[in-house]
């Protein structure tokens, strides 16, 4: 795992022109003129939000030269998920621990109360 | 356009949401959230096999500005410590704090924990668990508990459905 490309998954996930883009790629590869149509947007700030996909592993550039179609790549939004959903993971664990001793206690104070 | 701090952007842009009714008042909920002697019964999770994880120390100073310090200890017998502040208290309705994970007596990136409590009825309580800043302690979490192993095996208990 690399720590660097981990953090510019996350950072570059945090611009919504960016997960734009992403959703355009997961419909399949296309090129810079393509992935600008939709946005209100010149052209080089296209190109600099896909460098920052590119930084981050995030997007793959295609080989022919003329139209150099840009390509996702999922792998790493796994890591970037599967990180997240570990998390939820470890707090839901631990609340479902939670709820069951809160029943358990609950019915000790009211039988407690019923004593008195 | 203004320029973009994308670490800063991504710090407050990575948060999890979990909801849970609880089947209890809330000044009980809100109980076993900040006294020592319930935090210790629940904070921590279970390993894959159904083994919880221990809560063999836990100082808290409840207070707004009170820093807190918490052990959980693995099945297998590693101590990972978390580590924070408390921020706002207002009994029994909600509370927040800061949380991080601790390696070699170091805190790590700090992110904030925010819980509140809504009345559902006299014996219902809906928990709302809201933690953030998640993003920018990636790195550091991944280190501190050898994290994706810990989770694979958490979701993989998760998916048995077991939990007797």
């Amino acid at each position: 795992m690399n720590p660097d490309r981990l953090d510019a998954t996350f950072a570059a996930l945090a611009d919504p022109t960016r997960r734009a883009i992403l959703g355009l790629l997961a419909q399949g590869e296309a090129t810079v003129n393509e992935l600008a149509a939709p946005f209100d947007m010149r052209l080089p700030s296209v190109s600099k939000h896909l460098k920052v996909l590119e930084r981050a592993g995030l997007v793959e550039r295609g080989r022919e030269a003329q139209w150099r179609p840009r390509r996702l790549q999922a792998a790493p939004l796994k890591e970037a998920s599967d990180w997240l959903e570990g998390y939820r993971s470890f707090w839901e664990a631990s609340f479902d621990r939670m709820s069951d001793y809160l029943d358990e206690l609950h019915a000790k104070e009211k039988a407690d109360a019923r004593k008195k | 356009m203004p320029a973009r701090n994308d670490s800063a952007a991504a710090a407050d842009s990575h948060e999890l949401t979990i909801e849970r009714l609880l089947n209890v008042p809330r000044t009980l909920a809100f109980r076993v959230w900040t006294t020592p002697e319930h935090l210790v019964r629940w904070w921590a999770p279970r390993d894959p096999s159904g083994r919880d994880f221990t809560t063999p120390s836990c100082e808290i100073d409840f207070r707004p500005g009170g820093h807190y310090r918490i052990c959980i200890r693995s099945p297998s017998g590693k101590n990972i410590w978390q580590v924070g502040t408390y921020r706002e208290i207002v009994e029994p309705e909600r509370l927040s704090f800061t949380f991080a994970w601790e390696n070699d007596g170091v805190a790590g990136t700090l992110t904030l924990i925010e819980v509140s409590f809504d009345e559902q009825g006299a014996e219902k309580t809906l928990m709302r668990f809201r933690h953030s800043g998640l993003a920018s302690a990636k790195v550091r979490d991944d280190h501190v508990l050898g994290w994706n192993t810990f989770a694979d095996h958490l979701v993989a208990y998760l998916e048995t459905g077991d939990f007797t």
